[in-house]
């Protein structure tokens, strides 16, 4: 198992290296001056020295391989650059606001397994009955209702008519509730789907039929058989939705107006702040990536029919 | 509306004339509290300690005085770092951290004795050095100074003549100097400190003032605390001892509701710029009071860049003046609550000509008439066009959703007397680039100052590139504006501003909309607020308040 | 619908003649036993036809301008309200149809065309370049679609353009992957085999046998596809990168109500649920397509 990780290590480079062209390659095809963009944030007026200064600052006067090794080397020891807009590095503002966007991520991801493990679960225990109707009803929304749209709702209903939860804040886990719902409601929607479907299989296989022949009780059945099955759908849905998570707190931070590094990402855009936007694209591609390695391994502990050879 | 003020060049030599233009006009420039009085008196009279959280609308880009741009950094700094003099809200001058000053050459050289036993958070002594330190500074091109840099003028150098005592040189007399000092771009800060944090100062101010800087948490807050060995060094507060409140917390949230709401939920105990739309609520909520201020400026307005097709010629600049309806604009953007602007100043700025109210008003027949004279005539889709070019027009605008409904509505109101607006919304300070680049017809403009001078930083050639984002070039109107900046006698000076803004706007050089009315929502049991000379910002040393 | 693509002179080649010819048949009588997907279908013909024809049935027109009904409540003059600026909501989100509508279906072409072309020249050269084109697309699903379509339209620019652009361009990978598994599983059937021996040249073959062969797995993803790409659409002029004033636009639109939650939620309310009927009818139709298409399809 070392060496399928170590082999799956190596394997996840040349993504990475795709991964630093790609993010390279946005900063170069910026139209219009890149260095004018940064000039204008030092003085009004921009002298043609400044701009030569600058230009030979980011090395923009170098060729494009040469530019492109310098960026590699300084990425891997986290130089990204420094903001446009504040001056300051980029690395610094983006790992600050990265653990707000994890809580809210993770706050979601509990949501959903929580909520779409149970009913997927409850609907393919009681299949074909009122709660499996219901649970594909909630589930058929969590893929159309765009988050943007049920994150106004709730706020409309929770935060302005009822006035249960704050909007507002990184404080505590009462702020974090209508966002997480929000961003979790589509993720909760798969995991229903397949948990429901891959549940239902399981019921059907024949080892559960053997269970139930050596006179175990039905509960004993799921809770050993099936909920380990269900895992699998899980887990997988994790590492498939960890992208789609990511790119909902894009969202969710503008709508709910709170930090992280989704809401830096559109602000970097609307600023065109460019090594900004580099690096939380680059963050989010990295926590994708190692993600989904943790997710291959994590499969070894849930079904040992996998090996790794 | 406000996300685009920044500190202007402002400062004046009378503030009198100002105020009583603006209670004659019914706007009570000091504020109006929807509620005060009794109630919170006997809830907070004698507290202290205790911590406020206000709510801003933007993140500072600076808290170093010198390199803040944005009024959030200015909000923030006024409670951190002090200046050399104060004014009231009369605008006359009162000692803060200089006790007296004189005027020499002409303009060309100011003297400051300084007080003595301040000093600054860190312990460094506040003395001439400090002074000098602080303003040779803002000329270094490394601390980027954008507004410290329009605020200082002509200033060349400073002398330490003795510890408390500094002279300062100036190439040429440059009048809003002094009422300047008001400002706190112009503060006086730890030289220690910026050695020690080098270009990091601007995340780690010290200064001398009520509260120190604790920390600034990016894209939430920034957390100030009581400075306990403050002494007051303003004569206009009656207590001289450290602040009431023990912490002041300054949360940033930029979505006018959502700051709203914090209000509403009890998470904010005061918030900068109520929504237009939602004051009234706000007012006639007992837990709530507001205040209301039409701060000194410009008033919002658009730019019309008149060096770019269309906006190149002035029948299709004039036109615009008739074509757009400003009582909508002003609804649509603050409720309804600011009244609509004339010309490039607010009333309440010294120097202010009514007689621009009488050039322009809101009449579409008259804009097609004005453009049909000019050579513009009907062409296909109601676009109106001249020698086969259509009178097409371009907006690089902030994407903040009151400032692009207001432009929509002027959109289709240029578009009913044949003019089309193309709008292209982004971030504030990516649109000002774009401007400068001459690429915007229209440039959302609204600037901070209580001296006329300001509209050499919108309309004087010299800043085509910078802030003059119209890239508005008229000989005579640069030699106005040179000429009022350099003489200090209040009445000479005052024809040239007067000539001034009636070119302008006969050369419709802009678009004024309203005057803004910055709305300010507090809770009730809020006591102490107090806004300054420019009416835009509370000062918080003696704000009392209760949980 | 295959039974077209199929009817080439290489038909006996490419699979047996009764094939095709029921398909169709089948095809129609599964989906009509699918009762959401049928559903589904009918209403996004109905929501594509009021964007045909919304000129005709919009009772005012988007942009018309009337201060004077600055934010009405829903009444009979307006039965969706009014919005800050006195237009109609309903005219304005049956004219915001088309604009999403037009996101959807142009983003989903590029993607596919890109896409297929990569995941058929992948599967088929599955050496150096099929290797090359596959770990190109992990890289950009290593990217979340909606921070690829950002930064990609942070380099474009804002506009309805650059944006039917950036969510083509985000969403080319999963087409790809699509495209090449499905390849790699036909190109050792017999008749893809017996074409390589009879010598057609490699892009016949590809074009010939084996695209009509993905033509089920891509039809159902280029549905779906279409759903999720008026989502991140809408997403981005949300965030106001996408549609520019005045452009009807659904996300624009609850963008703009958000400022009027407490005064107008009739501004917010609709233009989402329009999103909402779109994209879930889209959705079931995808689904009733594909068990229609290929119940074995998952």
């Amino acid at each position: 198992m070392g060496a399928y990780i170590l082999r799956r290590l190596l394997a996840t480079l040349p993504i990475l290296l795709g991964v630093s062209v790609l993010v390279f390659g946005i900063l170069h095809a910026v139209p219009g001056d890149l260095v004018r963009l940064i000039a204008v944030r030092e003085s009004a007026a921009i002298t043609p020295e400044q701009e030569a200064r600058i230009r030979h600052q980011l090395g923009l006067d170098r060729p494009l391989a040469v530019q492109y090794a310098g960026f590699v080397g300084r990425a891997a020891v986290g130089d990204l650059g420094r903001s446009f807009y504040t001056n300051r590095p980029v690395t610094t503002s983006v790992l600050e606001q990265y653990p707000a966007t994890l809580e809210l991520a993770g706050a979601a991801l509990l949501f959903a397994v929580v909520v779409g493990g149970g009913l997927g679960l409850m609907a393919a225990v009681r299949h074909n009955t009122w709660i499996d109707n219901a649970a594909m009803i909630f589930s058929l929304g969590g893929l159309s209702i765009p988050i943007f749209w049920s994150g106004l709702l709730l706020i409309y209903l929770f935060a302005v008519r009822l006035r249960w939860v704050p909007i507002v804040g990184g404080l505590g886990w009462k702020a974090l509730v209508l966002p997480a719902v929000a961003l979790g409601y589509d993720a909760a929607a798969f995991i229903a789907r397949m948990v429901r479907s891959s549940v239902l299989e399981v019921l059907r296989r024949e080892y559960v039929l053997i269970a139930h022949a050596k006179g175990l009780s039905e509960r004993t059945v799921i809770f050993r058989h099936v909920l380990k099955a269900a895992m699998i759908p899980i887990i997988t849905l994790i590492g498939l939705h960890a992208g789609r998570l990511l790119g909902g707190t894009v969202v969710v931070e503008t709508v709910f107006a709170r930090q992280g590094i989704g809401r830096l990402a559109v602000d970097a855009v609307l600023y065109k702040d460019y090594f900004l936007v580099q690096g939380v694209v680059m963050l989010a591609a990295l926590t994708y990536v190692l993600l989904n390695l943790v997710i291959d391994v994590s499969y070894a502990w849930f079904d040992p029919r996998i090996h790794y050879q | 509306m406000s996300e685009g003020s920044r500190a202007g060049t402002g400062g004046r030599l009378t503030r009198r004339a100002a105020i009583r233009g603006a209670a004659a006009l019914g706007w009570a420039a000091a504020g109006v509290r929807g509620l005060t009085g009794a109630r919170q008196a006997v809830s907070a009279a004698d507290y202290r300690g205790g911590k406020l959280t206000a709510c801003m609308f933007l993140e500072p880009n600076s808290l170093d005085p010198a390199a803040a741009t944005y009024i959030p950094g200015i909000v923030v700094l006024k409670n951190v770092v002090e200046t050399l003099i104060e004014l009231d809200t009369q605008g006359r001058a009162h000692p803060r951290l200089a006790t007296s000053w004189q005027v020499s050459n002409g303009g060309r050289e100011w003297t400051f004795r300084l007080r003595e036993g301040i000093t600054f958070h860190d312990g460094t002594p506040f003395n001439a050095d400090a002074v000098k330190f602080s303003f040779d500074r803002i000329l270094d091109p490394a601390t980027k100074s954008q507004t410290g840099l329009s605020e200082i003028g002509t200033y060349q150098s400073s002398q330490v003549v003795d510890a408390k005592t500094i002279k300062m040189t100036f190439k040429e007399p440059y009048a809003p100097f002094f009422n300047n000092l008001h400002d706190v771009v112009l503060g006086v800060i730890s030289p220690t400190a910026v050695k020690k944090y080098g270009a990091d100062f601007g995340s780690n101010p010290v200064g001398t003032g009520p509260y120190r800087f604790q920390e600034w948490v990016r894209g939430d807050h920034v957390t100030l605390v009581r400075n306990d060995k403050y002494v007051n060094t303003s004569d206009l507060v009656a207590h001289k001892t450290a602040p009431y409140l023990d912490t002041l917390v300054f949360r940033i949230i930029m979505e006018d509701q959502t700051r709203l709401n914090a209000l509403r939920s009890g998470e904010a105990d005061f918030i900068y710029r109520v929504p237009g739309i939602n004051v009234d609520s706000v007012q006639s909520d007992p837990r709530f009071q507001v205040y209301k201020n039409m701060y000194a400026g410009e008033p919002v307005m658009f730019l019309i860049n008149r060096s770019r097709f269309p906006t190149d010629d002035v029948a299709v600049a004039r036109a615009m003046q008739f074509a757009v309806n400003k009582e909508v604009v002003a609804r649509i953007a603050t409720g309804g609550i600011s009244p609509v602007a004339f010309g490039p100043l607010k009333p309440v700025v010294w120097g202010y000509n009514a007689e621009v109210e009488k050039l322009y008003r809101f009449d579409p027949p008259k804009a097609r008439q004005v453009l049909e004279e000019g050579g513009w005539k009907a062409g296909p889709g109601g676009v109106r066009a001249k020698n086969g070019q259509a009178c097409k027009m371009v907006c690089a605008v902030k994407s903040d959703p009151v400032t692009v409904s207001a432009l929509t509505a002027i959109q289709g109101m240029l578009r009913a007397v044949g003019i089309d607006l193309e709008i292209q919304t982004m971030a504030l300070p990516a649109s000002e680039e774009l401007a400068r680049q001459g690429k915007s017809n229209m440039t959302f403009m609204e600037w901070r100052g209580i001296d006329p001078d300001i509209l050499t930083v919108q309309f004087h050639s010299k800043n085509i590139g910078g802030w003059n984002m119209g890239h508005f070039r008229n000989p005579t109107l640069d030699g106005l504006l040179d000429q009022g900046r350099a003489i200090v006698n209040a009445k000479e000076r005052l024809p040239l501003y007067q000539k001034a803004q009636m070119l302008i706007m006969d050369q419709a050089a802009t678009l004024p909309l309203y005057n803004l009315i910055a709305v300010d929502g507090a809770k009730a049991s809020v006591t102490g607020v107090r806004y300054d000379v420019y009416h835009y910002y509370p000062e918080w040393y003696d704000v009392r308040y209760k949980a | 619908m295959s039974a077209g693509l199929a009817a080439s002179g290489k038909q006996a080649l490419s699979r047996p003649a009764h094939r095709s010819a029921g398909r169709l048949a089948i095809f129609i009588r599964r989906l009509r036993r699918n009762g959401a997907g049928l559903a589904g279908g009918i209403v996004v013909l109905l929501v594509f036809a009021a964007a045909l024809c919304a000129p005709a049935i919009s009772p005012y027109p988007p942009n018309a301008l009337d201060f004077a009904a600055y934010l009405s409540a829903p009444a009979f003059a307006h039965p969706f309200g009014t919005d800050e600026q006195g237009r109609d909501v309903l005219s304005r989100v049956i004219f915001g149809g088309q604009v999403s509508l037009r996101v959807g279906f142009i983003a989903v072409s590029i993607a596919m065309a890109a896409g297929v072309a990569l995941g058929l020249i992948a599967g088929y050269y599955e050496g150096w370049t099929g290797t090359f084109i596959m770990r190109w697309m992990d890289v950009m699903l290593a990217f979340p679609s909606i921070l690829l379509a950002l930064a990609i339209v942070a380099v474009l620019g804002s506009g309805i353009t650059p944006l039917m652009v950036a969510v083509g361009i985000a969403s080319i990978p999963q087409f790809t992957r699509v495209a090449q598994s499905s390849v790699l599983s036909t190109k050792e059937a017999d008749y893809v085999q017996a074409a390589r021996v009879v010598g057609c040249a490699p892009v016949q073959i590809l074009i010939r046998h084996i695209l009509p062969n993905i033509f089920a797995p891509i039809t159902v993803l280029a549905t779906t596809g279409v759903a999720a790409a008026i989502i991140t659409g809408a997403a981005l002029s949300f965030l106001g990168l996408g549609a520019q004033p005045p452009t009807p636009e659904w996300g624009s639109m609850l963008s703009n109500g958000r400022v009027y939650m407490e005064k107008a939620p009739w501004m917010m309310v609709f233009p989402g649920l329009a999103i909402m009927v779109t994209v879930m009818s889209i959705n079931l139709f995808g689904d009733g397509l594909r068990d229609a298409l290929d119940p074995r399809l998952k």
